[in-house]
């Protein structure tokens, strides 16, 4: 398993639409992907986990893949964060 | 008659109108229990159901970022799944997912942000969609509006919105939702008339039933008499002008009929509410509050975080941005900074006394207003000064980021304007040192009251001393303009007196040059302005320089022409 830390930029947070992005891309990827924010591990396959987290501007997170192709999966997954998924 | 006060109005207006209450068919699940061996038809049966509501929200979400995320809730693995694992309890599929549905409804709805807390809308409308096609029943109860009704219902779900006629809705009442409610938005957006949250309303009123609701004083009446109809046909012909003329004079510079032009720009704080208001439509940022950078991050911002936001700002507004530089302490924190303990927080360490002490973190932000100055108008403003030393010290570290910056070959503008928010009794009575020193002055009429005063704005027992028309808040506001434009100094106020419909006229009397307010305030403020006459406004300020009591100067606001 490989993690990487991540602070999240958009302006309201994870909210619906930025989630159901991660969601779509990290259930794109192969391995396992979880996000660990405080004492939360998310799956980031799932829209609603994403948002029930609360994950609001400004939070960092930690982004965990499991699996064959986890190295090119966390940086699928950090690149599209970093990136601002679509905001 | 029969009349209900409302509290929340989520989009102002008045409709008149008959009443249209939405029956929802009935989603109750069916109770009884499948056979062990049915549940791999049972998981069958669902999967097929989701993946018809699927192709069905996929047209929708087509042209509807609504929709869009309904189909990522749709397709969700987690929803999915925890609706299969309550089929394996043997529990038939209506029953699994109204279970499941509760389940996250509750958790949306136990989350701390109002937002999330509304989205919880969202997941009971897929859930619904879900169910209706388990069943196999259609949804028609919007879709049946023929005539122009106000509708009355528990919730409005943004399906149900895909099913309106909207030129046959004249108004929303619903028992749930917020402000930030799907109908709120729509109902702000295409400017009908919305309330949101009125319980119980669906047992007092009847289908058919006539109403007047008034969105404006929050009201609503049922089975109103002729007279009351008469009355509010003229309240809503009144409020329709009213909101035409404000939306036309927002359009028309703020200039008074005699000529004098003054500037009206806005408070923000933040990049958003720039992109929210109508940015061709303001002359100017009179106050970027630069603490959300700070307030909303888990780390002091880096040099490009702020550097990013500033140059935003810069290129969304085509003109003056007045940007402050950080001002915390008082009652406003930081997660990720421990402050000690004080007594007196608002005589204590906040604003430019903190940036002076604090310099690395002064100088980032320094060099980001720096280097964001390159893309557009920047100002660099300096909160809660109380003497010409700090603001000698806040420049010569200006100066040190320049020069560092001119170092490293980064392009800005050389000769950016830096000057003081007046808000301190120490910076009017030295204000004319300060008029040899600063670019500009902006009075912060919120802390100046205050601290002028003595009088705490949050204690509750002295709430009544707290008033910006005290006649030593009005002349020390007097004595800052008048000593600015002795020097060649452009004077602005930010503070909430700025847009006080009250003091507007005194102000422009007094020679503000620049008026700076909450974006949603400017039509009113623009409208005081254009319809006040400066050489009048003068004589007001003249006179109310004068008096020596509140009283008395309220007794002469009031009794002034044109006010």
């Amino acid at each position: 398993m490989i993690s990487q830390k991540i602070t999240i930029t958009n302006p309201s947070g994870l909210h619906l639409r930025p989630a159901g992005l991660l969601a779509g891309i990290a259930s794109k990827c192969n391995s396992e992907i979880t996000i660990i924010c405080g004492q939360n591990r998310i799956n980031a396959k799932s829209v609603i986990n994403i948002m029930t987290a609360g994950i609001k501007k400004g939070t960092e997170i930690e982004v965990a893949c499991n699996g064959h192709t986890e190295e090119q999966d966390l940086k699928t997954i950090i690149a599209a964060i970093a990136g601002g998924l679509g905001e | 008659m029969k009349a209900v006060s409302v509290n929340r109005a989520s989009s102002k207006g008045i409709a008149i109108g008959k009443a249209f209450l939405v029956k929802k068919a009935d989603l109750t699940p069916s109770a009884y229990k499948i056979t062990h061996d049915g549940i791999g038809k049972e998981i069958g049966k669902f999967e097929q159901v989701l993946i018809q509501t699927a192709d069905q929200v996929e047209k929708l979400a087509a042209d509807s970022e609504i929709f869009a995320g309904h189909l990522m809730l749709v397709r969700d693995a987690v929803l999915k799944d925890a609706v299969i694992g309550k089929i394996k309890e043997q529990k038939n599929a209506e029953q699994a997912l109204s279970e499941a549905i509760a389940e996250y409804v509750s958790i949306f709805e136990s989350m701390d942000d109002e937002y999330m807390r509304e989205r919880s809308a969202d997941i009971k409308d897929i859930g619904n969609r879900i169910f209706r096609n388990i069943k196999g029943i259609e949804d028609k109860a919007f879709s049946d509006i023929k005539e122009r009704v106000i509708v009355i219902a528990d919730e409005i779900s943004p399906s149900d919105t895909t099913a309106m006629d909207f030129n046959n809705i004249l108004g929303f009442i619903t028992e749930s939702g917020g402000f930030t409610s799907h109908v709120s938005i729509i109902a702000r957006n295409k400017g009908i008339p919305a309330m949101v949250g009125v319980t119980g309303i669906l047992k007092e009123i009847k289908n058919g039933d006539m109403i007047i609701m008034d969105a404006v004083s929050g009201t609503i009446i049922i089975d109103p008499d002729d007279d009351e109809i008469i009355k509010y046909e003229a309240f809503k012909e009144e409020f329709l002008q009213g909101q035409k003329k404000l939306e036309e004079i927002s359009r028309l510079p703020g200039i008074t009929m005699d000529g004098k032009a003054v500037e009206l720009c806005i408070n923000v704080g933040n990049v958003e509410e720039i992109k929210n208001a109508k940015v061709k439509d303001i002359e100017g940022i009179g106050l970027l509050r630069s603490e959300f950078l700070y307030m909303e991050s888990s780390h002091f911002p880096t040099e490009q975080e702020q550097f990013e936001a500033y140059k935003a700002a810069a290129e969304l507004c085509g003109g003056d941005v007045i940007i402050r530089t950080l001002d915390i302490g008082g009652d406003k924190k930081l997660p990720y900074y421990s402050f000690e303990r004080e007594d007196n927080p608002f005589l204590g360490w906040r604003a430019i006394r903190i940036s002076l002490e604090l310099q690395e973190v002064f100088k980032t932000q320094l060099r980001a207003i720096l280097r964001a100055s390159h893309y557009g108008k920047l100002k660099i403003m300096f909160p809660m000064i109380i003497s010409v030393e700090e603001l000698q010290q806040a420049k010569e570290v200006l100066e040190h980021c320049k020069q560092e910056l001119r170092n490293e070959n980064f392009l800005f503008n050389e000769n950016i304007e830096t000057g003081i928010m007046v808000e301190t009794p120490a910076a009017v009575v030295n204000i004319e040192d300060f008029a040899k020193t600063a670019d500009f002055f902006s009075i912060g009429t919120n802390d100046l009251t205050q601290y002028l005063l003595a009088v705490d704005r949050g204690n509750q027992k002295i709430l009544g001393l707290y008033n910006s028309f005290h006649p030593a808040v009005l002349r020390s506001i007097h004595k800052v303009i008048q000593t600015g434009h002795k020097y060649n100094i452009k004077v602005g106020m930010c503070g909430e007196f700025a847009s006080d419909p009250a003091a507007i006229r005194i102000l422009l009397g007094m020679g503000l040059d620049e008026f700076s307010m909450s974006a949603k305030e400017i039509p009113a403020a623009k409208n005081i302005i254009r319809n006040s006459n400066y050489k009048e406004a003068i004589k007001l300020a003249e006179r109310v320089l004068a008096a020596s009591t509140i009283k008395e100067v309220m007794a002469i606001v009031q009794d002034s022409p044109n006010s």
